[in-house]
Order: C-alpha cells, then sequence, then structure tokens
C-alpha cells in the first residue's frame, strides 16, 4: 500500500484521482492493440507492435507514480504475452521497451515524467527505427549475394526479401532464388515467390523434402539465408518450423546458413535445446484414426553451431554477437 | 587425455607419509575461524604444536640451514618473492600472472629441487620422476612450517597446510579460505611509523603470504583474481586514512566479495541448474562437487522426480560421499566407479552437470581430470553438457589442451608415472554455462570477461 500513498502524493498537482488511473488501464485492450497493430502495418514486426502497443498503452494511462505505471506496463506485457501461442518475439519487445524505460529514468534523474512524454512524442520513433533497421539489414548483407550465386530461403521474412530486393537492385538478374514452399501456406507462399519474381529474380519453388536433393546436387545451392522470429542469446534462432532441418542439411553439404535478423529480435532468452522453446508446443498428435491436428504456427530452434553468420544493421556478426549486445543492453544475462 | 605419463627415472614418492599425517585434519572452515592457534589444529603434524613464540625461537635456530634449502627451494620452482610478487600486482606483465605461469618460468631447473623440498628431511639427491616435457607443470607441496617465511602469519601457515595436502581443494573453498586468512593478516596488521598502509602493506606483508600459499599449492584462477582485485583496493586506500579505518573498510569490501562473488554466486548457479533439471529426467555428474551436489538436492526439494548417475574419480573417491548424501535426500543414485563403460552408462542420460575449476576466454572449462572424457562422449550421443562455474573462476587467458596449464598430483608422482589433476574440455564439447549471471555459452565466455571488468 505504500505505493497508493506515494502516488497520492505525486497526484495532488495533477488533479487525476488514483481510482481512475486503475480503471483506465483496465479497460485498455493490449491484446486488441497488438494484433490491430500488427494487422494495420504489414511492415510492423512482432517485437515492434509490442513496443507501439505498450506506447499506446501510456497513452491511456495518467501520469502517476514511476512505480505503478511500471507495475501497469508489467501487468499489461504479462497480459499480452499470455495471449498469444508463442510469446518469445513479443516478449523480445516488451522487454526491451522495460529496459528502455529503466535505463531513461536512470538518466533523467528519475524525471518519469520527462521520459514518458519523450516515448508518446516518439510514439512512432520505434516502428520507424525497425523499419530503417530492416533497411540496414539489407544494406549490410547483399553483397553476400554474389554473381551468379543461388540463394536457398524459406518463409516469409521482410528482412530476407528486403536484403534479396536490394541485392536485386545492384545485380539484376545476376543471382537466382530456390525457394522452399510451406504446404500449410499456400497463399504466403505464392505471394513471397510473386514478389522475388517482380523483382526480376529468377525463383525455382520446391518442397522441404526436395532440400537435401537440391543441397547435394553441387553448386545448386550457394548459401541459405532465413529470416528469425527472436535470436536467442547465445546466437541461436528461433525461426519457422522447418529453419532447422535446413541449417543441419547446409551444414552436412557445407553450405552457409545466414540469418538476416534486426538487433531489436534480439533476446535474452536461452535455449538449451529443442525441448524447451520457452512455451509448449506439441508437434505430435497420435491417433489411431482421424489425422493429427496442425499448429498454427509452429517454430523451432536453429542452434548457434548450424549458423554461419548473423546480418543485422550494425553488420555481419558471428553468433557470439548477440551475448555481447544482450549484457551491453541489460547488464545481465538472463532473467 | 593424457593425465597418466611413464617416466624413466626412478624417484621417491616424497609426499606420501607427510600428507597422511594432516589429511585428518579437521575441517578447514574452523579453523579459520580459530586461525590464530593454528597449533592447536594441527596436532597431528608435530611441528604444529609449537606456539608462535617458540615457533620463532625455533625457526632463528634454524635460520641459516632453512634459509640455504628455502632458498634453493624456491629459486627452483621459479618463484622467488621477487617472480610472485607479480602474481597479483595487476597481472599486466605475463611473467608475474599467478601460478602455473611462475612456475612455467623455472621449468628447466624445477624437478630437480621439488622432491627434495616435498621432503626436506631426505637430504639424498632425489632424481626427476616428470620428464622435461611436464617440467612446466607445478605441484603441491608440503612445507615445513618452520621453513616458511617468518612473516607469514599464523592463519595463513594453516591455510598452506591444507592447501598442500588437498584438505581444501576446490577452487571455491580455497578462494573463501585465501580470503578469511587474509582478513586476519589485515587485522593484525599495524603500519609501521613513516610509511603508510597502501604502500606498505602490500609488498612487506601480503606478498610473502602469497608466496607461501603459491609454494604449498599453485594458485588456482579464482585466487589469481581475487588477489589482483585485493590489491587494486589496497592500492585504493587513502593514504591519509588511519590505520583502524582502512582496515574495516578492507575488510568489509573482503566480505562484499565474499558475499557477492561466492556466497550470492553459488546461490544463484544452484538455483538455475536446479531449474534446468526436469521430471523423469537422468542426470550424470562426476565425482563431487559442491555446485552440482546443491544444484541437485534443491531440484529434489523442489518436488522434482529424476535420477542421477554418479561416475566416480578413480584417483579420489570424492564420489562416494556425494552419493550417499544424494540418496540420503531421496534422489535414485546410480554409483559408478571410474569411467569404464562411459558409453553405457551414457545412454539413458538427458544431461550431464559438471562443475568447472575455471573457465578460459577461449570458452574451454578446466575441470577435474576426467570431465573431458564424459563431455566428449555425452557431446558424440547428443547429450547436453552444462557446466557450473562462478564468474570469479573466469580467466582471460586462452588454452586448448591439458597441458598449458595443469598440476601435477603429489600423490600420485612415482618412479613409473603421475597423474595430472585436471583436464580442459573445447567449447565444442560443452553446451551450456551456468553462472551467477546466468546461462550461457562457452564462447560468451570473453563477452561476460569484458563485461565484468566494467563493474
Amino acid at each position: 500500500m505504500a505505493t497508493a500513498e506515494a502516488s497520492a502524493k505525486e497526484l495532488a498537482p495533477t488533479t487525476e484521482l488514483p481510482i481512475r488511473t486503475g480503471s483506465d488501464s483496465a479497460d485498455f485492450d493490449i491484446v486488441a492493440t497488438y494484433h490491430s497493430l500488427l494487422k494495420s502495418d504489414p511492415d510492423l514486426t512482432k517485437p515492434v507492435a509490442a513496443i507501439n502497443a505498450l506506447i499506446a498503452l501510456l497513452n491511456t494511462v495518467p501520469s502517476t507514480t514511476v512505480y505503478e505505471t511500471l507495475d501497469i506496463i508489467k501487468a499489461h506485457s504479462e497480459r499480452l504475452k499470455a495471449s498469444v501461442e508463442n510469446p518469445i518475439p513479443l516478449a523480445a519487445g516488451t522487454d526491451l521497451f522495460n529496459q528502455y524505460i529503466m535505463s531513461s529514468l536512470k538518466q533523467q534523474d528519475g524525471s518519469f515524467d520527462a521520459v514518458r512524454q519523450h516515448l508518446l512524442r516518439n510514439g512512432r520513433l520505434f516502428a520507424q527505427r525497425a523499419v530503417e533497421a530492416r533497411n540496414g539489414v539489407a544494406e549490410a548483407g547483399w553483397r553476400y549475394v554474389t554473381e551468379g550465386s543461388t540463394v536457398l530461403t524459406h518463409g516469409a521474412s521482410r528482412s530476407v526479401t528486403g536484403l534479396l530486393a536490394r541485392a536485386a537492385r545492384s545485380r539484376p538478374g545476376k543471382f537466382k532464388v530456390v525457394y522452399v514452399r510451406d504446404e500449410w501456406r499456400p497463399k504466403e507462399s505464392d505471394r513471397v515467390v510473386g514478389e522475388l519474381r517482380q523483382l526480376g529474380i529468377p525463383t525455382a519453388e520446391i518442397d522441404l523434402a526436395t532440400v537435401a536433393h537440391v543441397m547435394a546436387s553441387l553448386r545448386r545451392v550457394s548459401m541459405v539465408i532465413v529470416g528469425a522470429e527472436v535470436v536467442t542469446q547465445s546466437g541461436g534462432i528461433i525461426s519457422r518450423m522447418g529453419s532447422y532441418q535446413i541449417a543441419k542439411l547446409a551444414r552436412s553439404s557445407n553450405i552457409p546458413f545466414y540469418v538476416a535478423g534486426e538487433t531489436h529480435k534480439f533476446s535474452r532468452i536461452f535455449l538449451h535445446d529443442q525441448n524447451k522453446l520457452g512455451f509448449k508446443q506439441s508437434v505430435l498428435d497420435f491417433r489411431l484414426e482421424g489425422s493429427s491436428s496442425h499448429l498454427e504456427n509452429p517454430v523451432d530452434f536453429t542452434p548457434p553451431d548450424l549458423i554461419s553468420q548473423l546480418i543485422t544493421e550494425n553488420g555481419v556478426k558471428l553468433p557470439s554477437y548477440v551475448v555481447e549486445q544482450i549484457l551491453d543492453i541489460y547488464g545481465s544475462l538472463n532473467g | 587425455m593424457a593425465t597418466e605419463a611413464n617416466t624413466s627415472a626412478p624417484a621417491e614418492p616424497p609426499q606420501a607419509p607427510a600428507t597422511q599425517n594432516t589429511q585428518k585434519e579437521t575441517q578447514p572452515k574452523d579453523q579459520k575461524a580459530k586461525g590464530e592457534q593454528p597449533a592447536k589444529d594441527g596436532e597431528p603434524a608435530g611441528e604444529k604444536k609449537l606456539s608462535g613464540a617458540e615457533k620463532k625461537k625455533m625457526a632463528k635456530e634454524e635460520k641459516a640451514a632453512r634459509r640455504a634449502q628455502a632458498k634453493a627451494a624456491q629459486a627452483s620452482q621459479g618463484q622467488p618473492s621477487g617472480g610472485q610478487e607479480g602474481a597479483g600486482d595487476g597481472g599486466k606483465g605475463g611473467k608475474g600472472r599467478p601460478k602455473q605461469d611462475g612456475q612455467a618460468g623455472g621449468q628447466h631447473k624445477g624437478h630437480h629441487a621439488k622432491p627434495a623440498a616435498a621432503a626436506p628431511v631426505v637430504p639424498k639427491e632425489v632424481k626427476p620422476a616428470v620428464p622435461e616435457c611436464f617440467g612446466h607443470l607445478s605441484m603441491a607441496r608440503r612445507i615445513n612450517i618452520t621453513q616458511a617465511d617468518k612473516d607469514v602469519d599464523p592463519a595463513v601457515l594453516v591455510l598452506g597446510q591444507h592447501m598442500s595436502t588437498f584438505a581444501l581443494s576446490d577452487s571455491i573453498t580455497r578462494l573463501e579460505a585465501t580470503l578469511y586468512a587474509f582478513k586476519k593478516v589485515i587485522d593484525s596488521y599495524t603500519t609501521p611509523i613513516g610509511t603508510t598502509f597502501s604502500r606498505h602493506f602490500t609488498s612487506h606483508v601480503l606478498n610473502p603470504q602469497i608466496d607461501y600459499l603459491t609454494a604449498c599449492r599453485p594458485m588456482c584462477f579464482s585466487m589469481g583474481n581475487a588477489i589482483r582485485w585485493l590489491k587494486l583496493q589496497i592500492s585504493k586506500i587513502d593514504i591519509d586514512l588511519p590505520d583502524l579505518e582502512a582496515k574495516k573498510l578492507l575488510c568489509e569490501s573482503i566480505d562484499n566479495f565474499i558475499h557477492e562473488r561466492v556466497t550470492l554466486a553459488d546461490f544463484v548457479i544452484a538455483n538455475t541448474a536446479a531449474e534446468l533439471i526436469e521430471d523423469d529426467q537422468v542426470v550424470l555428474t562426476y565425482a563431487h562437487h559442491h555446485l552440482v551436489q546443491r544444484a541437485l538436492l534443491q531440484a529434489q526439494e523442489q518436488g522434482k522426480q529424476f535420477r542421477v548417475v554418479l561416475i566416480d574419480d578413480a584417483f579420489e573417491r570424492v564420489g562416494v560421499e556425494h552419493s550417499k548424501t544424494l540418496a540420503a535426500a531421496g534422489i535414485p543414485v546410480t554409483y559408478v566407479s571410474d569411467l569404464g563403460a562411459l558409453r553405457s552408462n551414457l545412454r539413458d542420460v538427458s544431461v550431464v552437470l559438471v562443475a568447472a575449476e575455471a573457465m578460459f576466454s577461449n570458452g574451454a572449462m578446466y575441470a577435474r581430470s576426467g570431465t573431458c572424457d564424459i563431455a566428449m562422449a555425452a557431446k558424440d550421443l547428443g547429450i547436453q553438457v552444462v557446466a557450473l562455474c562462478e564468474t570469479i573462476n573466469f580467466t582471460e587467458r586462452v588454452s586448448i589442451d591439458s597441458l598449458t596449464y595443469n598440476e601435477i598430483d603429489p600423490e600420485r608422482l612415482s618412479d613409473v608415472g603421475f597423474r595430472l589433476l585436471f583436464d580442459t574440455t573445447r567449447d565444442r564439447y560443452i553446451s551450456t554455462i551456468i553462472t551467477e549471471l546466468g546461462n550461457a555459452s562457452p564462447t560468451a565466455v570473453p563477452a561476460i570477461l569484458r563485461k565484468l571488468e566494467e563493474l
């Protein structure tokens, strides 16, 4: 109850009643905001959408004490995480946001109002920076797509298509793409392939079962570039189901496996192996009759030792770069 | 792993008789508490009975003889006080760096005097048991208390005896004990007139203690780190600060250091490791380490149902007690006496939990000899290998083999062979290291080291 007292003191000049604080933030539907943000802007990634949703939340919460607001943010972050099947990508965003608030508070000598005002005024900045970061990834990585090379990719990562688009601008028609189709998402696969062909990149579509064959045919694939939902602390990635498989196949054929991802996807999460992804995902559905259920958004974990390099907006880095960044931002490794 | 090697030259096993005397000594921690009366605790080893005054007298009488002998021993060990001073001095130069390095300098003349010093009573010339190529490796030696430098504090004297007999063996216990002993040293120190604490203490009081400890057993990496830290703290003390205040300040910061880097660190590591263990898992561990034991017990307390396969160190049966403790806590334990049939023992294992003596900055793990064999076999079978280690054990040095840094087991040094105490596991055989900062992959060690430097 100490916070209530403190907030009462703080609130005196602002004429806001503490009771309203509670009702307002409770009314705010963070989950709906998050999803509408994701829908409204196809350029938004999950961590950035989560950050924007939290900023929108700050908008509705009247200025109160620091701790109360931090509590509200925390509660809503938890609610948001609980609402989705795989909370890891957006957790990267909420963690980053929390850390940002904390560190700006330190810089501003605890003047919470200044931080809040700054955040509200620059709400779009996060999204804007995220788009810039994606362009940065393309800039950092496009030279890897050398003339005459063939890039194998799968999924619908905007970083990857951005990178390929950038490469196509400088080397039109000089490289090819092998796209691994997702049999569960024919529409998405059609869209990505369409985009690539539109860019003037000769694109071949294969299914996941053909990857090993294509890779083993000498010089058919020069590199793999995939996107990531989250880059874990150890430098591994959580990504669309199938990435791990492709990474393993690439390793056994000695094909470099690159990951294009912005640094805001770096997460403090540390995965030991496939078993613990940090959330529940039951892939196996044993039945005697009927067909097994299919997961909506299955992901897998590709360990860092299968990843050649991470292509980030800060340059092309080794997987161990992630932990340095995490230590820089958070000061500790996890939790 | 080359842990056993044959040697040609005949030699006596100089350690055996002396060591047995002290091995039944009481537990280290109590000793430090009453560190001022080492004589009492040391009863079994005859010399220790002497009180401080008597000892001094006796030391005086034997001065000439002792000096000659000690000098020879020290010089041959490559650790005369000059060299040792560098041991913690900030460690800028390669030479002065803690422990093993110091030995490396004196490798050529090293083994001639080593056995002689270990058994000083036997005047006859002992031929080296360790071949030249292993000459850089050092070994714990029993140093007669009367042989020690007169400046060595009683608390440190006892500590040295414990270290040389491996009553205190793992890196963290030794670190803790050393810092407590140094607190005693600081406490009993008075700055002589005409000098100041920060200028006099390190060179005239602290360094002899460090030399003595290093002579008893080569320093471990954590001790090197802590001593470097301590010397930095001492040098930071304001010269105008009165003695009493300075001593109080220093003792407080030592307490804080132990609290943060050892007590809290162990707590966090044990917790994190316990979280890792899941129901129905089989955890394999090697020999005994208090961190692993703590983690397993904690997981058991949390109500997790798991099984432990304990592989013991065939040369040092520390796992017997360990397995009894675990079994008493209700954890099903399979005890395996040695590394034989390693692969079949690993078959059902889900995770290998080991503790590291130190981590090198290339991600390699320095741990009890035999750890590497287990890690390699486990990795080969796709089992994750988790290493527990406090960050105080991290060293900025690099090692890719088990021979650059190591120690010879003084109890298994005979004319036909010897054993090394540690081995180095390369980073690719380790999946995760758990430190007080959290889980990390071994490649994160340099990043963590850099972070620690900032703190």
